[in-house]
């Protein structure tokens, strides 16, 4: 059985990580744009793990650090929610667009 | 792990526990009966941190290499602690006014300290983006602390999601590092890097991936437009925390990545980063003079200054002088721009508003205190001697000058020159023009009045006395920049 | 007993620096009144000290002593020192900043008697004194630097604490910007100094000047244009030169410390300071001297038509700059520091005398004056000495000075520039005849405003009294004989570089005929202003209305305003054209266009920050993209760094 080779890993990675930085850019429901975020953060993770387990050089800090990336993400989609939330108490709209109070 | 490992983050502990026990007695004792001792156990625990330092090892590196102590840290370590504990002095007066939990806000402002204090340690990507993330999760609560307040809420939604969006290209660009060099650990990235060069794709990508993110965390245009709607909507106390720690931050992981794991291709980002660098400070200053809210004009300011800080860093050729000059000013710069966003404290303003230029007028006569320490931060952020800002500007000069970058050191002056006039104008019409009748309020703080007066006199005296920081920047730069 | 005086020297600017912390600490609550008296003991402390210091340089010789007090910035081959450098020029120029500061201080006891703000005035200005000695004695282009913008910061906060009507806001940012592009001037000539010499310290660079000049001549020259342009800035010459007379709002002390003794000398000074620079510099001598007398010109026939008496001032030093600038320009720094020197006291006593009468009038409107001789006898025989000395007139001390000026002009082979002087010395004469004549002499033309003018107390009118005898005999105490003066022989060396030192014996026939032209000229200027404003003969309005248009226009130019005829004075207005138009359009619309310019471009960048979050992260991503094309640019070689 032949392995999947690195390129078609990072391909994918790749692909997941422009989905998730469009998604940021064209959608307007700050959830959605959290959740692109997350996308990308996963792309992230797939490269860390593609890399870790196909590099000849590499050790196992790279899937290391997809653990820390894990509880990182966990720990900021917590307090996104939470600042989405407060947010929203005060003026109910989850659209980005109308939050243009200050500019200039 | 070693009682060594833990010693030797034994500061970074002690913090911790502080903010921990913060948050315990806000809880258990109430937030009125806990607030006016508050400020106090935060400073004292924080100054138990940096007086730990002595029982730590004397430096090495850690935790099986992930992270380092040495004069580069313990510099950081410095300058967190003193900022933290400013912002900390400073906020109780805005707090009461505008019924924002003390606790929270400074148990926010120690973990976020924490984090900083990681970044400075880190000789490791995992340890890099870990302070990372845990310095800029809690100051994305800050900017929303003020909860009932809308512009609080737009400040930190926008902060925090394109902090997140921005966080998430630095991690990528963390993995394509690791891509091309199978490790996490900074040195052994720069090996790796050197043997690539810039020929390698990965190479370019990730370079462009790390500037872009760091750039965001350091506000350099054009990844800084968060900068100026994240302060003005901030809570002051928080702008005044956020304007400066993280700043800092950036800078020490931007010396880290850039000079250590990049280093090898200096060549190829210094240019780069001279152009950003006179993008930054002239976008930052041509704006700032069009604002006539004070504290949307000192973000701008802010950007300006990361300008000048950013041209030392495309200096980093020129050895350790650009490193040193890089922790002089962001020292200075600690201390002036906080010192200036806490002099907006002084306002009793609604909500989280800044003052205007007008709601300035005649504070000299309502608050001479006040209005001196505000002018003498802002001589201070114009860059007119005798003050540390003016130093820490002209230190940038040597070793833009050296790098090569003649037309960069041509350009900050010009940009000096020009930046004085809103500086000044601030000072214009706190001196010159009579109260309005409408003036807001004036703060009767003590602590408060004290602690500006006595920041902006340490401002001056470190401007005629400069050698024990910047000896100590001088030796803090070494490990990073020594060819 | 043998004290080492010199090395005292930090005294000098640290006991006005003590005065300031002290009053500005507790004068509000505490001391008051106070104030003054402790500032005044201060400058005088310091001003005993200064003259002792000038007295030991004397007696020493040629000395050029290096006090350091400490190292201030020290790190790899970047050395700078907090160290007074103590050498006749230092010396000269101490000995008259505190004198006169010493001077003026104890005049504003009586001047500022009944401002609520006395307190502040006496914390501002003996800083002011503390950061033009550091200018002063700094042995560094850096800690010259320091006392540079600190007396500009000074200047601008001491105008603007008395602004009594609300300032134009156009002018102080008139103002603002012009001394900005001076200050950048220096900062970019320091940064070339460092670039070229490796230091910033005088007796480290001055010594490879020659040398690189060699090598680099455009280097040196484009440093030497670049100080310039710095000195243009504070010491008002053309084009930076029309912020002086709007400073003219602060109150007269101030206009009498700052704007004429000290701080406008500064340019000079640093020229001076740099002589060795600046005669190495070709081009830029010229440049140097051509602006002097250009600006010396040009500010005195502006003098003519003001009928502010500050201003008529203001424009005078901007002209009698010019001629200090001249002196450099023409390779005669010793003439422009003796220049310097008199100046700053006879210029100190007008504005100190103009002070005494705003005072008693509370009025500076000239028209509205007229023989207040009677009523103020000392302010009024100061005033004339010291407008004497100002035309120039011998034995008095600006004659000693001015000539060696314009003679020097001669010799040195600019005949063009020495018609200028000339010129400029007739028209001084005529403008100052005219000042008092409208102030002391003829009949009160505001009876009401004569009635109540009174003589100054004696804390006002003793320090007239002294600088007056500086205006009298310091040309001839420091000057005589012509060219082989005390003044000579102590800076020579200094000041000049070595190899243009002359050892020839100056040709007195020639400088006599020189100084009688210049004088000759004098005369007849003060014979004109005599004829208009005393004998009435020829009447203006009779002149203007006998001679043809060409003959009118002339005149109308220099005594429109004082014929109170609203359409003659608009005629005039349109004919002085050139010099209007100059100020009011050229200069100032550039310095406003610029500003509009940056205005606009800040604006245009205010919309593309829309708050719109899709936007900024719109931005990163377009940097991303960007980054990437222009690395791999580099990666593939498409790009060259």
């Amino acid at each position: 059985m032949t392995l999947v080779p690195l390129p078609a890993f990072i391909a994918v990675s790749a692909t997941l990580f422009f989905i998730g930085v469009a998604g940021v850019l064209v959608r307007r429901n700050a959830v959605v744009i959290l959740m692109s975020v997350e996308l990308m953060l996963n792309a992230t993770n797939l490269a860390f793990v593609a890399f870790s387990r196909r590099l000849a050089v590499a050790g196992e800090r790279g899937s290391v650090f997809v653990v820390f990336v894990f509880v990182v993400a966990a720990a900021e989609v917590a307090v996104g929610l939470a600042i989405i939330l407060a947010a929203y108490r005060n003026r109910p709209t989850v659209d980005v667009d109308q939050l243009d109070e200050m500019k200039g | 792990m070693t009682i060594h490992d833990l010693l030797a983050v034994l500061p970074e502990a002690i913090v911790t526990l502080v903010a921990i026990v913060v948050l315990v007695i806000d809880a258990g004792v109430g937030e009125r009966r806990a607030r006016p001792w508050l400020p106090w156990v935060t400073i004292v625990g924080l100054a138990i941190a940096l007086a730990s330092q002595s029982w730590a090892p004397a430096g090495g590196t850690f935790f099986g290499g992930f992270v380092v102590v040495d004069d580069f840290s313990r510099f950081f370590r410095l300058l967190f602690i003193v900022l933290a504990a400013f912002t900390v002095l400073v906020a109780p007066p805005y707090l009461r006014r505008e019924e924002v939990s003390a606790g929270e806000f400074y148990a926010t402002v120690l973990f976020s300290t924490i984090g900083a204090m990681t970044i400075a340690l880190a000789t490791d990507l995992i340890t890099l983006f870990v302070g990372i993330e845990l310095m800029s999760i809690p100051v994305y609560v800050l900017a929303g602390l003020q909860r009932r307040d809308r512009y609080a809420n737009e400040a930190s939604l926008k902060y925090f999601l394109l902090g997140a969006f921005s966080t998430a290209i630095l991690l990528y660009g963390f993995a394509w590092l690791f891509g091309i060099s199978g490790s996490t650990d900074l040195a052994k990235i720069a090996a790796a890097v050197r043997t690539a060069g810039l020929g390698s794709p990965a190479v370019v990508v990730a370079l462009a991936l790390v500037t872009t993110g760091l750039g965001f965390k350091a506000a350099v245009v054009p990844f800084h437009q968060w900068t100026p709607d994240a302060y003005e909507g901030a809570p002051t106390p928080s702008t005044a925390f956020m304007s400066v720690a993280p700043k800092a931050a950036a800078f020490a992981a931007i010396l880290r990545v850039m000079a250590t794991a990049l280093g090898p291709i200096q060549l190829d980002w210094a240019l780069v980063f001279a152009i950003l660098a006179v993008i930054t400070m002239t976008t930052g200053n041509i704006v700032a003079l069009v604002q006539t809210n004070v504290k949307r004009m000192l973000a701008y300011s802010s950007i300006a200054h990361t300008g000048y800080i950013l041209a030392a860093v495309a200096a980093t050729a020129a050895g350790a002088s650009a490193g040193a000059a890089v922790l002089f000013y962001v020292f200075a710069y600690g201390i002036m721009n906080l010192g200036a966003f806490a002099c907006l404290e002084l306002l009793d303003l609604e909500g989280t508003r800044g003052a205007t230029l007008d709601e300035l007028n005649g504070l000299w006569s309502r608050h001479a205190a006040g209005a001196t320490a505000f002018t003498i931060f802002l001589v201070n952020l114009t860059g007119i001697p005798p003050t540390v800002g003016f130093l820490a500007k002209f230190l940038v000069f040597q070793p833009v000058i050296d790098a090569g970058f003649t037309w960069l050191a041509v350009a900050i002056a010009l940009n000096a020159a020009a930046a004085a006039f809103y500086y000044l104008r601030v000072v214009v019409h706190m001196f010159m023009y009579d109260a309005e009748a409408a003036a807001p309020k004036v703060e009767p703080a003590r602590v408060l009045s004290w602690s500006l007066g006595i920041a902006s006199i340490a401002t001056i005296v470190l401007g005629i006395l400069p050698d024990p920081i910047y000896s100590f920047a001088v030796r803090a730069a070494g490990p990073i920049l020594t060819k | 007993m043998n004290i080492d005086v010199v090395g005292l020297v930090w005294l000098v600017p640290g006991i006005p620096l003590a005065a300031a912390i002290v009053n500005g600490l507790f004068g509000r609550r505490w001391l008051h009144r106070a104030t003054g008296v402790i500032a005044s003991v201060a400058l005088g402390l310091s001003a005993v000290l200064g003259v002792a210091i000038f007295f030991a340089v004397v007696a020493a010789g040629h000395v050029a002593r290096t006090v350091t007090l400490y190292e201030w910035i020290g790190a790899g081959d970047f050395h700078v020192n907090v160290a007074a450098l103590v050498d006749p020029l230092s010396a000269t120029m101490v000995a008259v900043v505190t004198v006169v500061s010493f001077l003026i201080h104890v005049f504003s006891n009586g001047y500022m008697e009944h401002d609520p703000g006395i307190h502040r005035f006496f914390t501002w200005l003996p800083l002011f004194v503390f950061l033009m000695l550091t200018l002063v004695l700094a042995d560094n282009y850096l800690l010259m630097f320091v006392g540079w913008e600190g007396v500009g910061l000074c200047s601008y906060l001491l105008i603007g604490f008395w602004f009594e009507r609300p300032a134009p806001y156009t002018a102080a940012n008139k103002a603002f910007w012009m001394n900005r592009i001076g200050d950048w001037g220096f900062t970019i000539g320091t940064i070339l100094t460092f670039l070229t010499f490796g230091s910033l310290t005088f007796h480290d660079v001055f010594p490879k000047v020659a040398g690189v000049a060699q090598t680099q001549p455009l280097t040196i020259t484009f440093i030497a244009l670049a100080f310039f342009l710095g000195a243009t800035g504070k010491s008002a010459q053309l084009p930076l030169y029309s912020w002086l007379p709007d400073a003219m709002e602060g109150p007269t002390p101030v206009s009498a410390l700052i704007h004429a003794a000290t701080m406008v000398t500064a340019g000079v000074y640093l020229v001076a300071r740099s002589t060795p620079l600046f005669a190495v510099a070709g081009p830029a001598l010229l440049v140097v001297a051509i602006i002097g007398a250009v600006t010396a010109l040009f500010a005195a026939t502006i003098a003519l038509v003001q009928v502010d008496i500050k201003r008529v001032l203001a424009y005078s030093t901007v002209s009698q700059l010019g001629y200090m600038f001249l002196a450099c320009g023409v390779g005669a720094p010793i003439a422009a520091v003796f220049h310097l020197a008199t100046h700053a006291f006879f210029k100190a006593l007008l504005f100190l005398g103009s002070g005494s009468v705003i005072h008693a009038t509370e009025e500076q409107d000239m028209r509205r004056m007229g023989g207040l001789r009677r009523k103020m006898p000392i302010t009024y025989w100061t005033f004339l000495l010291a407008g004497g000395a100002l035309a120039a007139i011998p034995p008095l001390a600006g004659f000693w000075s001015k000539d060696e000026i314009v003679g020097a002009a001669f010799t040195n082979g600019q005949p063009i520039l020495w018609a200028v002087g000339v010129g400029t010395g007739l028209l001084t004469a005529f403008y100052t005849t005219r000042m008092i004549y409208l102030t002391f002499h003829g009949e009160p033309r505001d009876h009401h405003l004569y009635d109540h003018a009174h003589e100054s107390p004696a804390v006002m009118t003793v320090p007239l009294l002294l600088l007056c005898v500086g205006a009298v005999f310091a040309g001839l105490v420091l000057g005589f004989p012509p060219e082989a003066g005390f003044i000579h022989r102590f800076l020579e060396g200094t000041v000049t570089a070595e190899a243009a030192a002359q050892s020839e014996l100056p040709n007195y026939v020639l400088i006599a005929g020189l100084a009688a032209t210049a004088v000759v000229a004098g005369l007849i200027g003060i014979a004109i202003g005599y004829a208009m404003y005393a004998r009435r003969r020829p009447d203006p309005a009779a002149v203007s209305r006998a001679v043809g248009p060409i003959y009118t226009l002339l005149w109308n130019k220099y005594f429109v305003d004082e014929l109170y005829d609203h359409r003659i004075l608009e005629g005039g207005r349109a004919l002085f054209g050139a010099a209007w138009a100059f100020d009011a359009h050229i200069i100032d619309g550039i310095v406003d266009r610029l500003a509009w310019l940056v205005s606009l471009l800040g604006s245009g960048l205010r919309r593309v920050q829309t708050g719109i979050v899709g936007n900024y992260a719109l931005s990163i991503a377009a940097g991303l993209l960007i980054l990437i094309v222009v690395y791999g640019g580099y990666a593939t070689g498409v790009l060259h760094r």
